[in-house]
């Protein structure tokens, strides 16, 4: 697994371990919560101490499911407590072989829950929930949370309840009397340090000595990756890299985009490959878009911005054409269109994101007399009209 | 470019129709499924069409090679799983159109559901889960969908199950066509994906904060590896970002063409290319410095054109330089005024004037709209209407506390204008700059009573000077102390907010009326003005 070589990954992975097996072994409820930003393995691990479990525990001889089984919740979905109750009951008719109606109620449900758990219990099966999306839950009420850590409290019940978040300051948004009930524990990822990374993609491309692809083939392709790692330039990409968002995700992803570059005659991984790969990761989109501009659209763009430079708070796309016609009028350019053409290409840029309505949404007015703003900073104006392949000079003057 | 095919095959038509031929006189529903030639497949998720080849597909679309290159890498060959994809660009740069040529090349099953058609969550789920049960909706199931699904919840958990479902039907037809070697059409590989087109159009929903997470996340979420996610939007990748945030998927960006790729693509399908390339000689660097979109270049070039093609008489003629000297002076002076009608959608009459005035030199007139086609109105409006709404337009423009003066109890024109002094130089400055403040600021709103006001006024004088005339208008009965063109001006004016010429806004709680807001342009007040001899320029509030 591509986690096993990443210590602090394994110090939270047995701390995890024991709190779930102390609940199995010692038929006590526990809680915590798993926090850490997106992308830095919470819900991986989550998922390897489950299967180690499911291993260590195995299917007892008796007929609905095994020692341990899991409750996911999404807050993303699930975040209104009637489809969580609704999604809860599911699941556990799923595991015990039951059959689920969709038509139970509100009520139905809770007191299926609550039943369901006080049997687990007394059965010795361990439940965990698991809550993805934590912090979607405690919007509103938090009646699903209340009603579970409650029932994990009063009724004998045997479960875990475990909290993912990519918020850190998840627990802080629980209710009081939520509060009260949870362990405060939690339990928090981060993303890996430069070392590990290079270990990561050690593990990651390297290829396996000893499956089914030829031998030297595997052993060359190896040689020739560690010897790109000392390379000074593969370095600078990797540092860039960890500038940029360095978690296991972000990884894989630029990863996967320098494989799928790979070039198969070669058949070796190239130093262009992972070059192209973090490149395409790595974007400007407001760049982007000012080089696809037409030029009456740059000459918009340069007009807004010289009303923003003369401190006009909020100025209407009517200003902005009086602007347009003053820059004709003072430098006779041959670029001079009418209203409806100007518009027109102001919505362009609309569409594109580059200038907004300064007044939110919902005003009836018309385009021409609404307020609006540049979405981008003089300096990449600047920069955007240097590498516009057609920017006529006097733009470039106006614009400084 | 807007062409959204659907991906079905003909088999699907030919299931419909055979059902409808052989209905019994009792169900029609169960004759279509006794009826069954092929039993629903995966095979319906592919491309409808034969597939074609990567050199078919290349020089369809020229000056993408470098992203059809990349957009296979990405794919990558049979079975490979990928990461989610985001494919954005300007609008008509050719994403949806190769995204779906590329799947009939790869022949692979694939669900596409676009944002617009499918303009609410519901729809957009339920668009999905019909399609991956090939479901279609037709008359014999009352259009209805497979299953109603409106919540995230349960379109994840139908949406697995379906998953799953094909994903094993996919392995099963492969060992089923290993064994049998009949099989009309083979599906390559065990992948299915997921396009959802126009993803910018989501930002507008009422749920957009949780639809949008909820898309991004589909991948973790489903953890199937055979399923593939691709979005395709007209919007960079930043415009989505949300406090939620989400792993981004790979961007992939389809760059607005440049002037060498217009021109391959716009020469393609032309009768005689040779002419058309020499057209565009001329015309397209001047044009691309107002737009580089594909869609509205091939909109303003067509007529333009008919007018270079006009002194030819053979169409089919390949010019020489001096064919072409003679083409280019004669198109000159029509460049300068398409140049500034690059957006207009020229009307049926407009154009049917045109090709009858064929002598006559367009370039003799001034750009400002006095062109013969645009003098009047293209549409058609009663006369009170147009009294409605010259009101509503100097309601909206001139300030209310000089409505006195412009307007006589009587009606009269501005004759208190003779009566002011003559303002001095400084006043006039100064005057002129607030007109253009007011200007600037756009029109103003005035309540109901103060356009009745206007109105009745203006009315009274219409009335006199229609009774000097012949009565064209039959309907029109003029009587001695009614004015009849009051009548029912109330449903004139619900009628005039719903061709938004007059916008509504909100009711202030303080004056309880609702206030009203005139957004026609001076040049249509002009024209309906004129429709109805109303001397506009007296009445409105300049200088």
């Amino acid at each position: 697994m591509v986690l096993q070589n990443y210590d602090v990954i394994l110090f939270l992975c047995s701390k995890l371990k024991f709190i779930v097996s102390s609940s199995v072994t010692e038929a006590c409820n526990n809680s915590v919560l798993l926090l850490g930003p997106r992308g830095t393995g919470k819900v991986a691990v989550l998922e390897l101490v489950l299967e180690d479990l499911l291993l260590e525990y195995p299917d007892m001889i008796t007929l609905s499911g095994g020692v341990v089984f899991q409750i996911r919740l999404n807050g993303l979905l699930h975040s209104d407590d009637n489809s969580a109750l609704k999604e809860i009951a599911r699941q556990l008719c799923v595991e015990h072989q039951l059959v689920f109606s969709k038509m139970a109620s509100f009520d139905d449900n809770s007191e299926f829950m609550i039943a369901m758990l006080r049997e687990c219990g007394l059965a010795h099966k361990t439940v965990v929930f698991v809550l993805d999306e934590f912090d979607l839950f405690t919007q509103g009420k938090q009646r699903l949370l209340y009603a579970l850590l409650d029932a994990m409290q009063s009724v004998t019940s045997q479960a875990v309840f475990i909290g993912v978040s990519c918020r850190l300051d998840a627990d802080q948004l629980l209710e009081k009397r939520v509060k009260s009930r949870f362990s405060h524990r939690k339990l928090l990822f981060l993303p890996p340090s430069e070392e590990e990374i290079y270990r990561l993609l050690d593990h990651v491309l390297s290829l396996p000595v000893d499956s089914n692809l030829p031998h030297d083939y595997a052993m060359e392709f190896n040689a020739k990756l560690h010897s790109m790692f000392s390379d000074e330039r593969f370095r600078q990409i990797i540092d860039s890299f960890m500038n940029f968002s360095p978690t296991v995700r972000h990884l894989v992803k630029f990863l996967f985009r320098a494989v799928s570059d790979m070039d198969l005659k070669l058949s070796n991984l190239s130093f262009e490959n992972f070059k192209s790969a973090i490149s395409s990761l790595q974007r400007q989109p407001k760049m982007e878009c000012l080089r696809d501009c037409s030029i009456l659209e740059l000459y918009i763009l340069v007009c807004m911005k010289r009303l923003e430079v003369k401190e006009q708070n909020s100025y209407s796309f009517s200003a902005v054409m009086k602007e347009y016609k003053s820059i004709h009028d003072s430098f006779q350019t041959s670029d001079y269109y009418s209203q409806d053409v100007c518009l027109r290409a102001f919505e362009h840029i609309l569409q594109r994101g580059l200038v907004c309505f300064a007044d939110g949404r919902g005003r009836i007015q018309s385009t021409e007399f609404r307020p609006v703003k540049l979405l981008i900073s003089f300096a990449e104006l600047s920069q955007g009209l240097k590498a516009h392949h057609l920017c006529p000079a006097i733009l470039q003057k106006l614009a400084a | 470019m807007g062409k959204d095919e659907v991906p079905l095959i003909t088999r699907r038509t030919t299931r419909s129709s055979s059902a409808t031929a052989i209905s019994t006189k009792n169900n029609v529903v169960e004759s279509t499924t006794s009826t069954n030639i092929c039993s629903p497949s995966p095979i319906d998720l592919l491309y409808g069409g034969e597939p074609i080849d990567l050199d078919v597909l290349l020089s369809n679309f020229p000056g993408r090679h470098p992203q059809i290159r990349e957009l296979l890498q990405i794919l990558g060959p049979l079975n490979a799983p990928m990461l989610p994809v985001f494919v954005y660009g300007g609008p008509s740069t050719g994403k949806t159109g190769i995204l779906l040529q590329l799947f009939r090349h790869l022949n692979r099953p694939f669900v596409y559901s676009s944002c617009r058609t499918c303009y609410s969550p519901r729809i957009l789920f339920e668009s999905v889960l019909n399609q991956l049960s090939y479901h279609q909706k037709n008359s014999t199931n009352g259009y209805s969908s497979v299953k109603r699904c409106e919540k995230p919840s349960d379109f994840v958990n139908f949406l697995r199950e379906a998953l799953v479902g094909i994903v094993k039907s996919l392995k099963e037809n492969r060992r089923k066509s290993k064994s049998s070697k009949k099989l009309e059409r083979s599906i390559d590989g065990n992948m299915v994906y997921l396009i959802f087109d126009k993803l910018e159009l989501v930002k507008d929903w009422d749920k957009s904060s949780t639809i949008l997470p909820l898309l991004f996340n589909l991948d973790s979420m489903l953890n199937i590896p055979e399923v593939g996610l691709i979005f395709i939007s007209s919007t960079p990748p930043d415009t989505f970002y949300s406090s939620m945030g989400y792993i981004e998927p790979i961007p992939l960006y389809f760059p607005t063409y440049n002037e060498d790729d217009l021109r391959q693509i716009l020469v393609r399908n032309q009768a005689n290319p040779k002419l058309y390339s020499s057209f565009l000689d001329v015309v397209l660097r001047p044009f691309c410095r107002i737009t580089r979109r594909l869609d509205e270049l091939s909109a303003v070039f067509s007529p333009l054109f008919i007018e270079y093609c006009k002194p030819l008489n053979d169409l089919a003629i390949v010019p020489n330089e001096d064919l072409k000297r003679k083409l280019f002076s004669n198109l000159q002076p029509h460049i300068s005024l398409f140049l500034n009608e690059t957006f207009r959608v020229l009307s049926q009459s407009s154009l049917g004037a045109e090709r009858t005035k064929d002598g006559e030199p367009r370039g003799s007139k001034s750009k400002v709209g006095t062109c013969e086609d645009s003098d009047e109105l293209d549409f058609h409006m009663s006369t009170s209407a147009k009294y409605l709404l010259i009101s509503a337009f100097l309601a909206s423009r001139n300030p209310a506390t000089l409505d006195a003066s412009f307007f006589d109890s009587r009606g009269g024109s501005a004759d208190g204008r003779k009566r002011r002094r003559k303002p001095s130089e400084m006043a006039k400055g100064q005057k002129e700059a607030e007109e253009q403040e007011l200007l600037s600021k756009g029109p103003g709103s005035f309540p109901l009573e103060r356009l009745l006001a206007i109105f009745q006024c203006i009315t009274s004088v219409a009335e006199d000077s229609l009774g000097e005339e012949v009565q064209e208008e039959d309907s029109l009965e003029v009587e001695g102390q009614n004015n009849p063109l009051m009548s029912d001006v109330l449903l004139q004016l619900s009628t005039l907010c719903n061709a938004n010429f007059i916008v509504k806004g909100g009711t202030c709680p303080l004056e309880g009326s609702t206030r009203y807001r005139s957004v026609v342009s001076e040049d249509l007040a002009l024209k309906v003005a004129k429709s109805v001899k109303f001397p506009l320029a007296k009445y409105v509030y300049r200088r």
